[in-house]
């Protein structure tokens, strides 16, 4: 019976290496818990996390997402529990600040320096956390609406809607900041 | 910017994956080999760990970190000892004329003070001195810590909950079990759930306390006078009043919901959105999340309060 069970374990949920799924994800991990506590070191430390927990867990894999929505999904939860923390609460603020207030009105005029790219993550990254983890999800990892709102623990109109917010909420803020070529 | 149209909202219409990447390349956010291999060694020292362990034993992750954060930890040890050491002699130098101090002066002591308020009422002027003394340095405190952060932390009331608190909270966060790993926060960044614990219960606590949103970060206020069904949407030159305002009083944590509302303030920013609803007592709700928080207070002077938070309307 439970050879049975492991059996069809292993035919839902392929034998993963670890090392494979590292070199394969590795980046979009890193990038993606970077985006989240906007730190290299901290994004590293939570890249190791994120692929202990990969490997404690695989076993239980169940194949009912892609392997990388679930991997993307374990990244977000780390990096949220991260900066649900009451000591990064005082040290993350003051950074996302930053962040906030480059994309307003009044320093816009500092922003304007910069360039296209650096001005659309910062842009992307000052939106509110709801707005940003779907177009995160969405744009960034390439999911679809249903598997941003299934990582994201939301409704799919939910998510729809703010993925919708999100970018009417980009676009007023990078209109006419950045070249034609956008 | 594109003024090309799509129906189809997963459409990466502003192109933000590629934008995103090409800045996260020029900063050189990329995985090196060396992380790889630190990864592979915490994932094996983590499967050679939990053979060890029982099955009661949760197992914690075992973090490889590079020598060079070591050194840098190191550093900020080293800074952190200076600070205090330094501390130390400031807080010598000045004890003399600390008594010298008009009573009550420091408000930013409150929440010990509190906790030392009966004695300090029924003392005189050279005890009260004294009692504020102890309020900055519990001299309990002083003797046990060996090495002597405490004294550090207890500098400022409020800054010592959060550091303290955090510091077990982020290591017991980065430890703790797998498992708890598959259940999903909702979209709470920086919530108020995180902002107490079961010590503050008892404790006064500060406008700032309660409200995780600063006033530079306040985007929108609007009062709703709950009976007259009136919504006034407050001017962003009066936001620093109404901070002003709540400023003013200390809150304290109760387990009663707020009773019957009268006024509900939000209060939007650009991380989020809070509900302030003053009834009998106060209590602040967090908008964020999907699942429902809220805190309740007793505030300070409630009559007073209720006055002021009028008149702020009326004017």
């Amino acid at each position: 019976m439970h050879k049975e069970l492991q059996d069809n374990l292993y035919e839902k949920s392929p034998a993963y290496d670890i090392e494979v799924l590292i070199r394969q994800y590795g980046n979009d991990v890193l990038r993606t818990a970077y985006m989240y506590v906007k730190d290299i070191h901290t994004a590293e430390d939570i890249f190791q996390d994120v692929f202990v927990k990969v490997n404690q867990k695989l076993s239980t894999f169940e194949g009912n997402s892609s392997i990388k929505t679930w991997i993307i999904r374990i990244t977000i939860n780390t990096c949220k529990d991260y900066l649900k923390s009451a000591w990064n609460r005082k040290v993350v603020p003051m950074m996302e600040y930053q962040e906030d207030a480059i994309v307003s009105d009044a320093d816009y005029d500092d922003v304007e320096k910069q360039d296209t790219n650096e001005l659309i993550k910062r842009t992307v990254l000052g939106l509110p956390a709801k707005y940003r983890d779907v177009v995160l999800c969405v744009y960034f990892q390439d999911m679809s609406v249903a598997e941003a709102a299934q990582t994201l623990n939301i409704a799919e109109g939910t998510a729809k809607s703010r993925l919708s917010r999100a970018r009417q909420r980009l676009k007023s803020l990078l209109e006419g900041r950045i070249s034609d070529e956008y | 910017m594109s003024t090309n149209k799509h129906n189809n909202i997963e459409f990466d219409d502003m192109m933000l994956k590629s934008h995103l990447n090409a800045s996260l390349d020029k900063d050189k956010i990329n995985v090196s080999e060396e992380l790889i291999n630190r990864t592979l060694a915490a994932i094996k020292s983590q499967q050679s760990s939990q053979d060890s362990l029982t099955n009661n034993h949760s197992p914690s992750v075992n973090r490889v970190v590079p020598f060079s954060r070591y050194v840098r930890s190191f550093a900020g040890v080293a800074a952190a000892a200076l600070i205090l050491v330094v501390g130390i002699g400031a807080f010598m130098t000045l004890g003399g004329a600390k008594k010298d101090m008009e009573k009550g002066s420091d408000n930013s002591s409150h929440i010990f003070a509190g906790k030392e308020a009966d004695r300090a009422e029924s003392a005189d002027y050279k005890d009260t001195a004294k009692s504020e003394d102890s309020a900055y340095f519990p001299q309990d405190r002083v003797e046990d810590t060996a090495n002597g952060m405490a004294i550090l932390d207890s500098l400022d009331a409020k800054e010592d909950k959060a550091p303290s608190k955090s510091n077990n909270s982020a290591s017991d966060k980065m430890d703790e079990d797998v498992s708890s790993d598959d259940r999903l926060d909702g979209d709470r960044d920086l919530s108020l759930e995180a902002q107490h614990s079961e010590e503050d219960y008892g404790l006064l606590l500060t406008f700032s306390d309660i409200l995780p949103t600063e006033l530079e970060e306040v985007e929108n206020i609007t009062i709703n006078i709950v009976n007259e069904d009136t919504i006034y949407d407050i001017d962003s030159t009066r936001y620093k009043d109404m901070y002003s305002l709540f400023s003013q009083y200390t809150y304290s944590i109760i387990d009663e919901p707020a009773g019957e509302v009268i006024y509900a303030i939000i209060i939007d920013s650009s991380k989020g959105s809070n509900q302030i609803n003053i009834g009998d007592s106060v209590s602040v709700k967090d908008l964020n999340s999907d699942v429902e928080y809220s805190r309740t207070y007793n505030i300070s002077d409630y009559q007073q309060f209720i006055a002021e938070i009028k008149a702020f309307i009326s004017n």
